[in-house]
């Protein structure tokens, strides 16, 4: 933790205000949009390819209110968890039997190893030979490569159970199964949320990406569709919420976090102390 | 009656290419309602004793015997308690929920068959003077309160028996002194047989009826010392007690001198 004494002559405040508060950080993203702006403004930067603040807020605004992103988020959104889910619901189960037995973990690690780190652009001619363009083919990509960091997350939860809470648990006569869902399933949680956290942001980059490749909607199809057809502001505002989407869903999975597992935060604060 | 036998026990683990002996033909017996405590320097094995003991972990001959039975999973009725205890407890569960959790799975198993595993618990939270933290979770108290929950949650089970791992080792004095008379009381009032292992002489001479004293690598029986002086203990009166002093000397002597023989083939000490 920064300590910070608050007693030089006049700084007090400022320092507060830096060290203690979010403040600082939404000045700098305020005057970083302000320079954008007036760099805009006066064709300090290409007014087109690159325009003003303002008129992006205003495309955003008039795409909203005509609907048009909406319907392209349904599509996204859709596909993004569409994918998302499976990989859930694949990469838990196997995580948790590769993670709990040393011979499946011997048998598949190789695999994983070689798999996890192929980029998921490589693999995409492969799908699109398999599955066409269609929305399987997305689907699967996202699910792909949402599908590793899942696992690898949920192996590395169990594996990193505390041998002294297992032999406690077998102490008091836990059966196998109670094993698992008294003690692994718990202290794994934290490493299966984390996994949740990065195959979401994952899976999101992943779809945009895909809706580029084909098909007709989509906010990818959008902004692509809107830089070929030159309407540039909008292709701003295809960008900016997918920062805002981004921002969102992660800070809900931070609130979902805190809110599922608050004994973890407690427990990890401590001991940061 | 004697409620446990260990019967001629070795432990030898293989690694790669050497085979080291951890523990070396221990044998002994325990009688109901007996206090022993095993005194030995650290890395003597202890632990691994104690695992074998509880049934954790196999030997690699010997046997046990507890109550007529052969030990080779954790027995009912018996509860290790770990060096370890803050990582024994479980983190995402809160005291109570704690307390409950040994019940929970020892239900068929331990000689508690109430139903109601709450109160159970409750009323051991209490004896250990922790009812009002119920609702903490273990990593929000002291180490002198995370003992006395994990204390609470093995005497939840009733057990006939209690293995202790070092159990006060990394306590302050205070703490823990209080902890020590405060199992004096639950042993008598809960008529347990405990085993105690400490690598504290004065510790193990305070609490216990008979004292078994180890060597190490491999660990042991170098020799056992009855235990006479009078119940109830007191802090005061029995840790100046002629007859203590003379049993914490005898067995200080006895291990410096072990150490002192051992000095030559072992550099380590």
């Amino acid at each position: 933790m920064m300590s910070h004494s608050p007693g030089q002559n006049g700084s007090g405040k400022l320092s507060y205000i830096l060290f203690r508060t979010r403040w600082g950080g939404i000045l700098t993203f305020i005057a970083l949009l302000t320079l954008w702006q007036l760099g805009s403004m006066f064709k300090v930067i290409h007014p087109v390819y690159i325009p003003k603040v303002t008129a992006i807020v205003q495309a955003l605004f008039s795409v909203i209110v005509s609907g048009e992103l909406l319907a392209h988020y349904s599509a996204t959104l859709f596909r993004m968890f569409a994918g998302c889910g499976m990989s859930f619901i694949i990469g838990v189960p196997c995580g948790l039997v590769i993670g709990y037995s040393r011979a499946v973990f011997n048998l598949i690690e190789p695999v994983i190893e070689l798999c996890r780190p192929t980029p998921v652009s490589a693999i995409i001619p492969i799908v699109i030979l398999l599955l066409g363009v269609g929305d399987e083919m997305k689907i699967f990509i996202v699910a792909w490569a949402s599908f590793w960091p899942m696992l690898v997350n949920v192996i590395d939860g169990v594996r990193g159970v505390d041998r002294t809470l297992m032999e406690t648990a077998r102490m008091f006569g836990a059966t196998s199964w109670e094993l698992f869902r008294k003690i692994i399933l718990q202290a794994a949680s934290p490493h299966i949320v984390t996994g949740m956290r990065v195959s979401i942001a994952i899976s999101l980059i992943v779809t945009v990406v895909a809706e580029m490749l084909a098909g007709n909607n989509g906010i990818g199809f959008f902004i692509l569709d809107a830089e070929r057809t030159f309407r540039i502001p909008e292709m701003y505002a295809g960008v900016f919420s997918l920062a805002a989407v981004g921002y969102m869903v992660n800070r809900l999975f931070v609130l979902l976090e805190s809110f599922i597992m608050a004994w973890h935060k407690g427990l990890t604060s401590k001991e940061a102390k | 009656m004697n409620l446990l036998s260990i019967k001629n026990i070795s432990k030898e683990f293989v690694s790669a290419n050497q085979h080291t002996f951890a523990i070396e033909k221990i044998d002994f017996e325990v009688k109901e309602r007996e206090f022993i405590s095993i005194i030995g320097p650290s890395g003597c094995g202890k632990t691994t004793l104690l695992m074998i003991l509880s049934g954790l972990m196999p030997p690699t001959s010997g046997e046990i015997i507890l109550k007529g039975r052969k030990v080779d999973t954790p027995p009912p009725g018996l509860i290790l308690l770990f060096q370890d205890y803050s990582r024994s407890l479980l983190p995402w569960r809160k005291v109570l929920k704690n307390v409950c959790f040994g019940l929970e799975l020892k239900r068929q198993r331990c000689s508690f068959n109430g139903h109601d595993v709450q109160r159970q618990a409750e009323k051991y939270l209490e004896a250990v003077g922790l009812l009002k933290f119920k609702h903490h979770y273990p990593w929000q108290l002291s180490g002198g309160m995370q003992q006395r929950v994990a204390i609470a949650r093995a005497l939840a089970c009733e057990p006939s028996l209690m293995l202790m791992d070092e159990p006060f080792g990394s306590l302050d004095a205070q703490t823990r002194a209080e902890l020590e008379d405060f199992l004096l009381r639950i042993w008598e009032e809960f008529q347990q047989t405990i085993i105690f292992v400490t690598h504290d002489i004065e510790e193990g001479v305070y609490l216990s009826d008979r004292i078994i004293v180890l060597a190490k690598s491999p660990s042991r029986i170098v020799k056992e010392f009855r235990n006479d002086l009078p119940r109830p203990r007191s802090q005061i009166e029995t840790r100046t007690d002629p007859r203590f002093l003379e049993i914490r000397n005898e067995i200080h002597r006895m291990i410096m001198h072990k150490e002192k023989g051992l000095g030559g083939e072992n550099d380590v000490t």
